[in-house]
């Protein structure tokens, strides 16, 4: 076990030192809640850090025509108290329930992304309304789609020397009914077992089209196009969901930690398709 | 009553909100070097070769303690009283390490981060032996024997790791069964579980001017710690202080001696103060656990409902120490049985077991907790093969005041018990307090659904006790001051509990002064008297107890003083708001003058009285405990919707505090029922040494609890009192074990109740 | 690194090292024990202190995370030995047991009524998940906040006719 105190940290004044701090082998360090339990359980021993927390570059938060543009070191919490959740309110049902209160103002949505965990949860609406990750490196810029840059459990594209700038988020077309459910043992500041996010246009209560993300059920959030497809036309009732929980289960792969076995996972995911039928009610 | 039954403010209360320095390590000494400690990579080896030269070469290093330079004196770590019940079977380091996570070699270093590294440069060599994990195993044919040295005592069967047994009978169980018209048999199971005090173990230790050995620690037992560190370490009890601040949460963790033995050699050795702080990483794999148990339970009722006969044999981990093993598997009896005194015939049978695992020890609740776990499913069970309600089939077999149990005088501390008739009892108003609040007759057997949850109500019953029987005994001393205000000293340790409070009110009242009259200091034991310290419900009433009769002390030698200025004879005098009264002609003088009068005027004496209680018997608190739960058939969450209890503590001393004690009790007997469990490798290693795989409860997870206290009258407790501090963690277990039958019509039999156990459950059902 | 900010309404300049833990900084460098480490993980949350009024947990913080920032302490709130209304109302209520908790609840709880001056039990209860209790089950902890919010309504109150009179 080592303590955080021996760790350097630098400060860059802008984006292109912290490129070049970047570049000289130090590692990313934005809001702390992850890097700083890492090293201090020894999982990291990175040689030194980059506070890229405050880089101006990094903070914005911008509505522009046809989606929003969030920077990487924008906080949970500021992201909850910008325009974005009315925009796109998947962004609330999500981040309402990540964490508490003082992780919210410490966690950062690039940060989140970057640790590239199949539970991660801000990575649900990301998968949902297709967002793109703007990075800068050495060699320029570059855009990737959030499934392009998400490769496996702490693994992702970014490339020696590169660092996520900013998000782009499209607001999709109309106003899709968004759905999130998240299933843990305790009810507060919990990593997923599972989770279950939806984006729904509804006619009636007839699914015109839909998207779906299941988190913690495979090494990256899955978009189970597949079940997409078929709901596409159907009911939102329990006769027409419930042949699609078993095709759902079958969208996950074997994922078996401490929080729970791979059955459990497998099965409970397609079960969370039948929660849709809340939205009915509301 | 002034003081007593009302909601004191805690007398610490303003300290603690502001962040005063009143916890172990808020302090350290001037010069104080870190200790930390060696653990052990494997579940059973023995340490071939220890090689510390590399470390020793390191700057900053002070001094390296292994088994090899250390007395080697078995010992317990329990920190009970005397005779020590538990088996010496610890040493300070021993050639032998026993779980993931044992001694191997302790560092004194001027830093953490020397330190550290210096525990990375001690090179040892293992010589792996085969591990048992499982309890059935290790007492199995061919299992290693896990204390094979010979200097331990006090092991009931070495060879067969067998820590501890019990066997006690009463009447005839094969009659009692075959007279039953009813029989039921189930099995249950508790985990791993933890303590989790917000403030992990921690302790100073150093030399004082007379270089005597001064333990700061967060304790709950100061004597015990003083006693056992003494012979630990080959140091004289008179020449080591302990001194107990305020601690940071307990419930029985800190009734062990983890750490104060390895500061104190470290302190000896290097003449530095030493300071170690256990990380929550090693509180989680290396302080004390509840004992995991496997209980096996028979029943017998007559037609009618009487319950006739029972047998409770039990499997009892006790991991790699024997701390605690017999006096908790004998509690899982001598607390449980008595409450279905109706039964004639009776077989409690146990062994605790050593596995290669983490230590269990003594933990809120003490082996009750596992018991009625079992006993309270049972009972349900029962009551349904009888077509009764639960309800009624426990109001029909609970014990009441004036009756008695042959368990009382068949099971003690380690021993014997004495015989004892309940004196007061107001559970069958606690039974039907609490339905009303849950809404019982509305509810039970009518489950509801909304959704895709599924609603349902169980209960379960509970007593524990207060005190240990004739061994546990306090004292207190009173000491006034020349301006009529007092200092309470008291050895009883308040861990949170808010003794130190309700201790003051005791006094405060039988005084007749106002509480912010005293001034409680607990404890030290150069400066406070012996109490044998904060465990087994004892503190309200043995230590109340010392109060009550200290004050009255203090309150006669008062009324003399008072009676020669006024001119009355004592017997016409009382204490009022701080004056000396009389009944007669209502004539009075101010303490003030009084105090004064005897510190500096005539016929001079300061006014002290300490007295000592001894429990002459252990009145047991009771409780009925009502869950009314959600299950999500889809993905098999449990949710608590609600929970009441509605207990009997004799009178409430400070009736908010006593609401406190059963409400914490509770949330944390619903963290060990829903959330928590310590998981282990194939190895033995625990695979979630932390906060965030082991989850406790949070304040939204908690669901609406309802307390409520109904009073009964203990004549041998301090007015009226009896103790609260463990029985609320008893009912959480069964009570939610049976609403999750009463919703689903499945019985789950093993903690914690996780949404894959419960789905899985839900599918043998469905499939059978 | 020189390191400057402001701490309980105070300028302070210390040297320090860039990845000291703010926890450290304040307990061992600068005295105030009422921060408490009861994880080091960032799950307990008896390290809260406040950061530019918003909640922060110190021991995943880094010195040079906070150069500049105002940071408020338990210690920030006791002032000319008068309690304020969130300390008086956990004393009253029995929202303190052993207390080793209490800092991080307090100073979790200023910035909830800061944010929200008459937040709902149930809002008290997702706010605070993230300070653990292991004494009270929370009941007379929430009980303090909701009490605490309405003292300091009253204070608001007071403070704003006392304006208007003088």
């Amino acid at each position: 076990m080592k303590k955080t105190g021996p760790v350097e940290i630098v400060k860059p004044k802008d984006l292109g030192e912290a490129i070049a701090f970047v570049r000289k082998g130090g590692m990313p360090l934005a809001g702390g809640t992850d890097a700083f339990v890492r090293i201090r359980k020894g999982f990291w021993d990175p040689p030194f850090l980059v506070y890229i927390g405050e880089l101006p570059e990094l903070r914005e938060v911008e509505i522009r025509e046809g989606g929003a543009e969030v920077g990487a070191a924008v906080t949970h919490a500021e992201l909850l108290r910008s325009e974005v959740p009315r925009r796109l309110p998947i962004f609330r049902l999500v981040l309402e329930k990540l964490g508490a209160p003082a992780i919210r103002e410490m966690g950062t949505i690039g940060g989140n992304v970057a640790n590239a965990s199949p539970a991660g949860d801000t990575l649900i609406p990301l998968y949902l309304l297709e967002a793109r990750v703007n990075l800068v490196g050495p060699d320029g810029e570059r855009s990737l789609a959030i499934e392009e840059f998400v490769l496996g459990p702490g693994k992702t594209a970014l490339r020696e020397g590169e660092l996520i700038v900013s998000f782009w988020i499209p607001f999709p077309e109309g106003d899709p009914v968004p759905y999130f459910h998240k299933v843990g043992r305790r009810r507060a500041l919990y990593i997923a077992v599972l989770s279950l996010g939806a984006l729904l246009w509804l006619e009636g209560d007839v699914i015109r089209e839909m998207r779906l993300a299941l988190g913690a059920v495979a090494p990256t959030v899955v978009r189970p196009r597949e079940v997409e497809a078929k709901l596409r036309g159907r009911r939102l009732s329990h006769e027409d969901l419930e042949p699609l929980c078993a095709e759902l289960s079958a969208a996950t792969s074997s994922i078996t930690d401490i929080r729970g076995p791979d059955w459990y996972r497998r099965e409970a995911a397609g079960r969370l398709l039948l929660g849709l039928l809340r939205l009915r009610e509301a | 009553m002034k003081v007593v039954g009302k909601n004191v403010r805690k007398v610490d209360g303003i300290a603690l909100v502001t962040g005063q320095p009143v916890f172990t390590l808020d302090v350290t000494p001037p010069g104080a070097v870190v200790g930390k400690i060696l653990r052990s990579p494997h579940a059973h080896a023995e340490i071939v070769r220890i090689d510390t030269s590399k470390a020793e070469e390191l700057p900053g290093v002070l001094c390296i303690l292994h088994h090899g330079n250390v007395p080697r004196t078995p010992y317990t770590t329990a920190g009970q009283g005397w005779p020590e019940p538990s088996p010496y079977d610890s040493f300070l380091f021993d050639r032998k390490v026993r779980f993931v996570g044992d001694r191997v070699a302790a560092v004194a270093a001027t830093s953490e981060e020397i330190a550290d590294e210096a525990l990375r440069l001690i090179e040892v060599e293992y010589r792996q032996l085969p591990a048992v994990l499982v309890p059935e195993e290790a007492i199995g044919p061919g299992a290693p024997v896990i204390h094979d040295e010979e200097e331990s005592r006090g092991i009931h069967d070495p060879q067969h790791n067998v820590a501890a047994a019990i066997d006690i009978r009463v009447g005839d169980i094969e009659r009692g069964f075959t007279e039953s018209d009813v029989v039921v048999e189930t099995t249950c199971e508790f985990p791993y579980v933890q303590h989790v005090p917000l403030e992990s173990h921690c302790v100073v230790a150093y030399l004082d001017e007379e270089d005597r050995l001064v333990i700061r620690s967060a304790t709950q037992v100061p004597f015990h710690v003083r006693r056992i560190v003494a012979r630990a370490l080959g140091v004289p009890l008179s020449r080591i202080r302990v001194i107990k601040p305020r601690i940071g949460g307990g419930f029985g963790t800190k009734q062990e001696i983890i750490l104060e033995d390895v500061a104190a050699a470290l302190a000896l050795r290097t003449r530095r103060p030493v300071v170690m702080k256990y990380s929550r990483a090693e509180e989680f794999v290396a302080a004390r656990t509840r004992h995991p148990m496997k209980i096996r339970i028979k029943l017998g009722a007559k037609r009618d409902g009487t319950i006739h006969a029972i047998e409770m044999d039990v499997l009892s981990n006790t991991g790699a120490y024997g701390t605690h093993s017999l006096t908790v598997l004998s509690n899982v009896g001598s607390k449980t049985l008595p409450l279905y005194n109706k039964a004639p015939h009776l077989w409690f049978h146990g062994k605790a077991v050593y596995t290669n695992l983490p230590v269990a020890g003594a933990y809120r609740g003490y082996g009750a907790t596992q018991g009625y776990f079992a006993l309270e499913v049972a009972v349900d069970e029962l009551a349904e093969k009888l077509g009764m309600d639960p309800l009624k089939l426990r109001l029909a077999n609970h014990i009441r005041a004036g009756e008695t149990s042959p368990i009382f005088e068949k099971i003690g501390e380690g021993r014997a018990g004495k015989a004892q008739v309940v004196k007061s009892c107001a559970l069958e108003e606690c039974i039907r307090e609490g339905a009303k609040r849950i809404g019982w007759k509305e509810k039970h057997g009518k489950k509801t659904s909304e959704g895709r949850w599924v609603h349902g109500v169980g209960m379960a019953l509970s007593m524990q006790g207060s005190g240990i029987t004739d061994i546990d005994m306090a004292a207190a001393t009173i000491v006034m001051n020349e301006d009529g205000s007092f200092r309470l000293l008291v050895g009883a340790t308040d861990l949170g509990t808010g003794s130190d409070t309700i201790l003051a009110q005791i006094a405060a009242e039988t005084l007749g002064v106002a509480v912010e009259a005293i001034s409680v200091y607990s404890s030290d034991t150069d400066f406070t008297p012996f109490d044998t310290g904060a465990y087994a419900s004892s503190t309200t009433y043995v230590s109340g107890g010392a109060v009550l009769r200290a004050a009255q002390e203090a309150r006669r030698r008062i009324l003399e003083v008072a009676a020669a200025i006024l001119g009355e004879p004592p017997e016409s005098l009382d204490l009022e708001e701080g004056h000396a009264v009389s009944r007669g002609t209502g004539k009075k003088v101010p303490l003030s003058e009084v105090g004064h009068r005897a510190m500096y005027v005539t016929d001079q004496r300061h006014i002290i009285a300490t007295a000592s209680f001894v429990a002459p018997e252990s009145p047991p608190p009771f409780a009925a405990f009502f869950a009314e739960v959600a299950v999500d058939v889809e993905t098999g969450v449990v949710r608590v919707v609600k929970f009441v209890a509605a207990a009997d503590c004799g009178m409430p001393i400070n009736p908010a505090l006593a609401e406190g004690q059963l409400e914490g009790a509770i949330v944390q007997g619903i963290g060990h029922t829903l959330y928590e469990e310590l998981l282990f490798s194939p190895r033995g290693r625990v695979r979630n040494p932390n906060l965030f795989d082991y989850r406790i409860p949070t304040a939204a997870d908690v669901p609406d609890i309802e307390v409520v206290l109904i009073p009964s009258d203990e004549p041998t407790g301090p007015y009226g009192a009896k103790s609260i501090g463990e029985i609320g963690i008893n009912g959480p277990a069964p009570a939610i074990a049976n609403a999750i039958y009463d919703a689903i019509g499945v019985r789950l039999y093993r903690i914690p109740f996780t949404p894959e156990r419960v789905l899985k459950a839900l599918h043998g059902k469905s499939m059978g | 690194m020189r390191l400057r900010f402001i701490l309980n309404g105070k300028p302070m300049e210390v040297d320090t090292h860039s990845g000291r833990r703010l926890l450290d900084l304040l307990r061992e460098d600068l005295g105030l024990i009422g921060v408490k480490e009861g994880c080091g993980e960032g799950e307990c949350g008896a390290c809260t202190v406040l950061v530019n009024g918003k909640p922060r947990l110190s021991c995943l913080t880094a010195a040079i995370q906070v150069e500049g920032k105002e940071i408020l302490t338990v210690e920030g709130l006791w002032e000319n030995g008068k309690l304020h209304p969130i300390q008086k109302a956990f004393v009253e209520t029995a929202g303190v047991q052993c207390g080793f908790c209490t800092p991080g609840f307090i100073m979790a709880t200023y910035a909830l009524l800061s944010e929200n001056p008459d937040p709902s039990p149930s809002e008290v209860r997702e706010w605070l998940a993230g300070n653990l209790c292991r004494c009270t089950g929370y009941a007379q902890i929430i009980e303090a906040v909701l009490l605490a919010a309405k003292y300091m309504r009253g204070d608001a109150l007071r403070v704003t006719r006392a304006e208007k009179t003088s």
